[in-house]
């Protein structure tokens, strides 16, 4: 694993337009970073990421379901009483999921340690799948990278494949929320595979989503919505007017609303419970104290938080470093500190991609900082062997 | 090869462009409680005619209930009328104001100008249709709380938590 300096194609702008890549430049700070990229051994791909990567999900799959045989589990990982049914009723009925993205801090050597799944919310989609897809097809062409270059991502592929194996053949809908471009773009991008896979789709703005007065959810024109992708957190819908009415309503929801269990970082500690001294697992604890000082060696996150927010790092030494965010109040996990590698004063997490239940592609984050957050930058990656 | 050999789009770089049905711009409006509050801001004439249009609009999307309880426990206490047609009776909310489109220009059927109803515990009014308005002036809508309404449906009970917090990971 290196990270290789490389050429910018003058006519990026140019190509992030003609492909309906709207955020590659977000609030004037670069964000597809195609300076550099990380370059892999096929066998650093396979051994170390790919096989941990499958292996790290069925752990997770396996966890769920003993996860959801006790009542109890839910309460600790905080699910309002209200929903428990709803949500274990979602996993027993194996409502169908699309896509994951398990985060592994990893240097190129010794095992990819699990920071954590975005089981629910994944972004970074279109980056990986598709625009870096295109990076390299662009840099074997120049010239820039040798013809059989390679890359670890069939993601797009087999987004499609999922697609066509769960088609409903009734309109599914895709939703995002009104203002948010990032999260539009990656929608569409989502519903662009659909398509290809050979659905009804149609976009709608998640606050126009109507209930109607048999408690159904409705689109624009009153027609009821049967099935709906939507890039919105469980937990913030559990919170919302139309709660009640999820488990009323005959909607079927992708992710699935069982996918806020495995997006609870509460989870991370079941999981370690059941597999403890997995070589891809950090030891993680459920805290009983989140006011207490952060122990020397530990980063405690909240349950449920997005993009770095609210994260506290003790790798000891003095080096504590705190990242705030809208998310405090929670319940808190402490996990072993294992830091991101250092490239140059640049730290990359890889997150490696899950669709249905194959790993399938990595895409890779940079930070400046030991935390990942939303001002990271998107850094391509290939494979020579 | 550990990629696809070749990708494509399908929708996306024109569907972006459009950005879709969020990408629609809110509809610069107006809450009054009657057209005497409205003519204190703009032209009397349209003040009126925006009224009757919402008057209309009050006929025939008004939620109807066939019990006063049931009105009241969605518009509050005190807050329903009977209304009696050929071949029965109901019960309505009463029209506490109207929403106009800055786009109303006067005429019939331009869906520019709806009722507004109380909601039971809530200060604010609503549109039949779900669109919900706080005070009286000027206000941004959506598109749709002028779009006309078959039946009593409400809306905006999802998306309201991104505007403090990011949604994706």
């Amino acid at each position: 694993m290196q990270r290789i300096s490389s050429k910018v194609r003058p006519n990026l702008d140019q190509v992030a337009k003609e492909n309906g890549f709207e955020f590659h430049v977000i609030d004037n700070e670069t964000y597809w970073d195609e300076s550099h990229y990380y370059q892999f051994t096929l066998n650093q791909i396979e051994n170390d990421i790919e096989d941990p990567t499958a292996e790290i999900h069925a752990m997770a799959m396996d966890c769920a379901a003993e996860v959801f045989k006790d009542e109890q589990h839910l309460q600790t990982l905080g699910l309002p009483f209200a929903y428990w049914d709803y949500v274990a009723n979602s996993f027993k009925q194996k409502e169908p999921f699309l896509y994951g993205r398990i985060d592994l801090a990893y240097n190129g050597t010794g095992p990819a340690k699990l920071y954590e799944f975005n089981y629910d919310t994944p972004t970074s989609l279109y980056e990986a799948a598709y625009f870096q897809w295109l990076w390299l097809e662009d840099a074997k062409k120049s010239g820039l990278l040798a013809e059989n270059t390679d890359q670890y991502n069939l993601i797009q592929e087999k987004l499609i494949e999922r697609f066509a194996s769960i088609n409903p053949d009734k309109t599914m809908y895709f939703a995002s929320t009104r203002g948010h471009n990032e999260d539009i773009g990656t929608t569409e991008y989502i519903r662009d595979c659909a398509t290809q896979a050979g659905l009804t789709t149609q976009f709608i703005c998640l606050e126009d989503i109507g209930l109607d007065q048999s408690d159904q959810f409705i689109d624009l024109d009153y027609q009821q919505i049967n099935h709906i992708f939507k890039l919105y957190p469980w937990e913030f819908m559990f919170e919302e007017e139309f709660a009640s009415f999820l488990p009323l309503s005959n909607t079927r929801w992708i992710e699935p609303s069982w996918k806020w269990v495995l997006s609870n970082k509460g989870f991370l500690a079941f999981l370690w419970h059941k597999n403890k001294g997995h070589p891809n697992l950090l030891e993680t604890h459920i805290e009983d104290n989140s006011q207490s000082q952060v122990a020397s060696g530990w980063v405690r996150k909240q349950f449920l938080s997005r993009e770095g927010a609210n994260i506290t790092l003790n790798a000891g030494s003095g080096k504590y470093l705190v990242a705030d965010g809208p998310y405090a109040g929670n319940k808190t996990i402490r996990q072993a500190c294992h830091l991101l590698p250092d490239f140059d004063g640049n730290f990359p997490v890889i997150g490696s991609w899950v669709v249905g239940d194959e790993a399938v592609g990595i895409g890779i984050r940079e930070d400046l900082t030991l935390i990942t957050q939303d001002t990271s930058r998107f850094v391509p990656h290939c494979i020579i062997d | 090869m550990k990629h696809s050999k070749t990708l494509k789009l399908a929708i996306l770089p024109a569907a972006i462009l459009l950005l879709a049905a969020c990408g629609e711009t809110d509809i610069e409006s107006s809450v009054y409680n009657n057209p005497q509050e409205c003519s204190e801001n703009m032209d009397a004439a349209i003040c009126n005619e925006a009224f009757k249009e919402a008057q209309i609009a009050n006929a025939t999307e008004a939620p109807k209930y066939s019990t006063v309880k049931q009105c009241e426990i969605e518009h509050g206490v005190g807050k329903c009328e009977q209304n009696a047609q050929s071949g029965g009776s109901f019960f309505m909310p009463m029209m506490m104001g109207y929403l106009m489109s800055s786009a109303f220009r006067g005429g019939a059927g331009g869906n520019n100008s709806k009722a507004l109803y109380s909601r039971a515990g809530s200060s604010n009014l609503s549109t039949a249709g779900g669109t919900s308005v706080s005070g009286t002036g000027k206000t941004k809508v959506s598109p749709s709380a002028f779009k006309s309404t078959p039946a009593t449906v409400n809306r905006s009970g999802f998306g309201q938590s991104a505007k403090a917090k990011s949604t994706g990971g």
